[in-house]
């Protein structure tokens, strides 16, 4: 009554229009808090594990770069009007409105899930340490001397990056180091205590004791906050030294393993984010430079020219790093580490060898795990020896392994005009940093024909071993010596990716595969495999690429005619001997998997039969699952439970931010789709502030509050969602004032719910499962 | 409720220029010019007696005021001339734009083919200026504003 008095008093205040109305509900401050339902919720969070499992990490962090600036293009923000450290967070400086609007559909794709995503890749490639020494790999000798040259080639030496054994003071600008608290014995290197990985370890604990120290007067930039545009963000010196992000009991905290599946997602990753990091060049302020002068092209990255290699000084050099490990971990598994017995490890005579692995050629595959043991290293690093610990083949390694190596192929593609062949990738594959290459698939001693030798083998293999003779491939497959034993079962996660996988594969060799836009049916191309027989006893006549055709195809018939049905229900998986699904449990992760794979093999393939079911799919998913009072994805179909949990796992996360990402840019973009636009956004930003951050926005007014935080302290700290922690690129950088750099550390400088890791202690990375409880209460 | 609600008005604030003081509570079947049905972001049912959408060869112009707004809503078509149907997506130029303010909160309601998100719109004329509109339209809170637990405003007019 009294609301109904206020609504009246305002309705009187002013002379009301010519209009008759039966009155005004609103939200809003002067609106009842919450809403008109019975019940009041509350989500709260455990968390119930740290631990980084690789392979499915780098899944995530893959789709959620893909569900980062890409989408938030999609949704039409400019990415120039997010600011990663302006407080409060969250905002969109709207040029065309000429207002700053609370804008967290844009803002947690464009900023957080993309920063998000790119750091547990740093801290795998770069900073703790998580896998074999890059300096002990054979194709990385001298890393030290390789490492300044590609810093000078990028513009990173002198600011990031010094002479191996030094430290100097008041550089320019970067790691400025003005008091000289940098210490020389931490910088072996070139990068102050970088600890650049070959082989990434299959899982590990990530416990982590950063500095909250600023004495390094660090800055970072990039290619979205330019150092020369005078938008440098100090930072904590834990972004200019590493030191301090190594992990704080390496020996005790590695599963020292490596598997195909851990390389090979941690290569897609890899060869997304350097894809990105090679969209353009840059000057000496930073700048963008899309184009040289044809013949000056070699002289990009060469003293003097003035032009540098990548996006900024560090990305371009991140860029050569992540593709010297990525060739790195290729040249290994191919000479070293794949095995002909299944006791052994060995490898092909030659690169040439591998691109010619066929039917015919004597069984050589990538083991499924492999034994790592280290002895001390004169230059500090562990010096890795290897044992073959399972000859078991997996279905998500190889695919991972075969989709990774397309993503760096694409890099070295000429004839793909945007990736391989644009300026500033060319300017990385001509010579230096890197060998050029013939463009033939003939064994030169490049990343080219290591990242081809790579597919080649990967695929072949999903065929010997894992296809059934209508191309079905089971997930596991038991290798006694070099005898087979299929297992029986795909999950339809499993299924999906390997449609994705080798949709990427397809699209590399054809000279297609972009960095984001892969959003329109595929055309049918040959590629440079095609030229190399397979001799397939199934099909004399099928090449490379038919072979990757018929497989996508198959797998895109199962999801289509015995993991989903026509009423839209999705089955967690399929026994290929009972010729049944696993099981008639109705689940989240079947659905939005079976979504993801779908809707890839409708583009792979161009039939739209396959987007339709996705659709049916999608309408059953939302009809289930979605608890719309909570705003919360169920794993189970929704009930009346008064209370409940919920437990997300980056492969969760990944499958059901993808999914939703797939629904806007293929069907809410399209002609008929707008009505879903709205709804979508919201959905995204609440998927990715509540799961990932840990951020209930109860009260529904967008601003955070440490109390709407689902994991908490109870004292001042909010410990975060399934992300962890945070650092600058996200808003964390170390001080409440940023540029001025004083004051006391920050714990959640931008209070959105996720601590900055030197106060986590733990990297800005994923946890493998955190649980959320949904709770209702009578009003 | 909602019945009652608009007698209270009705009878309340007697300003309404159109109707004597005294007039007749609005009945369900009664003439209007235009209804338009607001909810989401805010509920509202408004009419008017006279005409609120005005027609060119080359646009055509609703303007709806709300007790809910700052400014009557003003929506901008560039459409040829109805009978027929419209929408967001075949419709090059579009806008529709308002402001709300909850206490000193600001609340803007722009949607159109220039601002992000766009929003939508359905249009359906029998004839130049006749005929039904849906809308919806992204509410934005600007810094430091609260705009309520739904950020969509969804319009129905008949005019």
């Amino acid at each position: 009554m009294r609301y109904l008095a206020l609504v009246l008093l305002a309705a009187c205040g002013t002379p009301p229009p010519p209009f008759h109305t039966d009155g005004g509900t609103s939200g809003g401050s002067d609106a009842p808090p919450g809403d008109a339902a019975t019940y009041a919720i509350a989500i709260t969070a455990n968390l119930d594990s740290t631990r980084f499992v690789m392979r499915e990490h780098m899944l995530a962090a893959a789709e959620m770069q893909i569900s980062g600036e890409p989408l938030a293009e999609a949704m039409g923000r400019d990415l120039g009007a997010y600011s990663r450290d302006v407080l409060p967070p969250d905002l969109y400086n709207d040029a065309t409105l000429g207002v700053a609007w609370i804008d967290l559909p844009g803002f947690s794709t464009a900023v957080e899930s993309y920063e998000y995503s790119k750091q547990p890749m740093n801290f795998v490639a770069f900073e703790s340490g998580a896998g074999t020494a890059l300096s002990h790999a054979a194709r990385a000798p001298n890393l030290a001397t390789t490492l300044f040259h590609v810093a000078q080639a990028s513009g990173a030496a002198g600011k990031f990056v010094f002479p191996a054994g030094t430290y100097p003071e008041n550089n320019p600008m970067g790691n400025t180091n003005p008091s000289g608290s940098g210490n020389p014995l931490n910088n072996p290197l070139g990068w102050p205590g970088i600890w650049p990985t070959n082989h990434v370890f299959a899982s590990f604990d990530p416990a982590i004791a950063p500095t909250s120290d600023v004495a390094q007067r660090c800055s970072i930039s990039s290619d979205d906050s330019p150092q020369g545009a005078g938008s440098r963000e100090l930072s904590a010196d834990y972004e200019c030294e590493a030191t301090t992000l190594h992990l704080s009991n390496r020996a005790a905290q590695i599963d020292p393993t490596i598997t195909p599946g851990a390389d090979g997602f941690a290569t897609w990753k890899y060869g997304l984010w350097t894809i990105n990091y090679l969209q353009v060049m840059h000057d000496d302020q930073e700048a963008p430079v899309l184009t040289v002068a044809a013949a000056d092209l070699a002289k990009v990255g060469t003293a003097g020219f003035g032009v540098y290699l990548g996006s900024s000084f560090i990305e371009g050099f991140q860029a050569a790093m992540f593709v010297l490990e990525s060739d790195a971990r290729a040249d290994d598994w191919l000479a070293r580490l794949a095995t002909a017995d299944g006791t052994t490890l060995s490898g092909f005579a030659s690169t040439s060898a591998a691109l010619a692995y066929d039917f015919t050629a004597p069984l050589r595959w990538f083991p499924g795990r492999i034994a790592v043991t280290e002895t001390a290293g004169a230059d500090g690093f562990p010096v890795p020896a290897y044992a073959l610990a399972s000859a078991d083949s997996e279905l998500l390694d190889q695919v991972g392994m075969a989709m990774g190596y397309a993503e760096l192929y694409a890099l070295t593609d000429r004839a793909n005009a945007d990736v391989g062949g644009s300026q500033p990738v060319r300017a990385y594959f001509d010579g230096d940093p890197f060998a050029a290459d013939d463009q033939l698939p003939d064994g030169e001693d490049t990343v080219h024909d290591r990242a081809l030798a790579m597919m080649r083998v990967a695929v072949i293999d999903l065929a010997r071993l894992h296809a059934d003779s209508a191309g079905v491939l089971v997930d596991h497959v038991a290798m006694t010596g070099t005898t087979a034993a299929r297992g029986h079962t795909v999950a339809t996660a499993s299924t999906a990716y390997t449609v994705i996988g080798l949709r990427t594969v397809l699209r590399s060799l054809g000279s297609q595969l972009e960095l984001y836009s892969n959003n329109t049916p595929d055309a049918a191309t040959t590629g440079p495999l095609d030229a190399l027989p397979i001799h397939d006893p199934s099909d004399a006549t099928r090449t490379f690429g038919g072979l990757v055709r018929a497989l996508v195809r198959a797998q895109a018939d199962l999801l289509y005619d015995h993991l989903t049905d026509a009423s839209g229900r999705a089955f967690v998986g399929w026994n290929d001997a009972t010729q049944a699904p696993i099981s008639n449990e109705g689940t989240l992760d079947a659905h939005t998997a079976a979504i993801r794979g779908l809707f890839a093999s409708y583009l792979a393939t161009g039939d739209t039969k396959y987007r339709e079911r996705a659709l049916a799919v999608w309408a059953r998913l939302d009809a289930t699952f979605y608890d719309a009072e909570a705003r919360v994805y169920r794993t189970e179909p929704v009930t009346a439970d008064l209370v409940y949990t919920v437990t997300y796992t980056p492969l969760r996360f990944a499958l059901l931010q993808s999914t939703l990402r797939d629904m806007y840019e293929l069907v809410a973009t399209r002609p008929g789709g707008e009505a879903l636009v709205l709804p979508l956004e919201e959905r995204l930003a609440r998927l990715d502030k509540l799961v990932l951050n840990g951020w209930d926005d109860r009260d529904r007014d967008q601003k955070p509050t440490v109390t709407e935080c689902v994991r908490f302290d109870g004292v001042h700290v909010a410990l975060g969602g399934l992300q962890m922690g945070e650092r600058t690129l996200t808003g964390e950088t170390g001080r409440a004032t940023d540029e001025a750099g004083v004051g006391p550390p920050s714990v959640d400088r931008d209070a959105d719910c996720v601590p900055e890791i030197d106060d986590a202690k733990l990297p800005a990375a994923l946890a493998d499962a955190v649980t959320f409880t949904v709770t209702r209460t009578s009003r | 409720m909602r019945a009652w609600f608009a007698f209270v008005l009705a009878c309340g604030c007697s300003s309404d220029p159109t109707r004597s003081p005294d007039a007749a509570p609005v009945a369900p079947d009664a003439f209007f010019a235009c209804k338009a049905t607001f909810s989401g972001n805010f509920s509202e049912v408004a009419t008017t007696d006279t005409a609120c959408a005005s027609a060119t060869d080359a646009q055509l112009v609703v303007t709806l005021p709300s007790q809910n707004l700052v400014a009557p809503l003003a929506i901008t078509l560039a459409i040829a001339t109805g009978p027929g149907d419209f929408s967001s997506e075949t419709t090059a130029t579009w806008s529709a734009i308002a402001t709300r303010m909850i206490g000193h909160d600001t609340c803007v309601l722009d949607a159109g083919d220039q601002v992000v998100p766009h929003g939508s719109f359905t249009l359906h004329l029998t004839s130049a200026d006749h005929g039904t509109l849906a809308l919806d339209q992204p509410v934005r809170a600007t810094i430091f504003s609260a705009c309520g637990d739904t950020l969509a405003e969804h319009l129905k007019v008949a005019f």
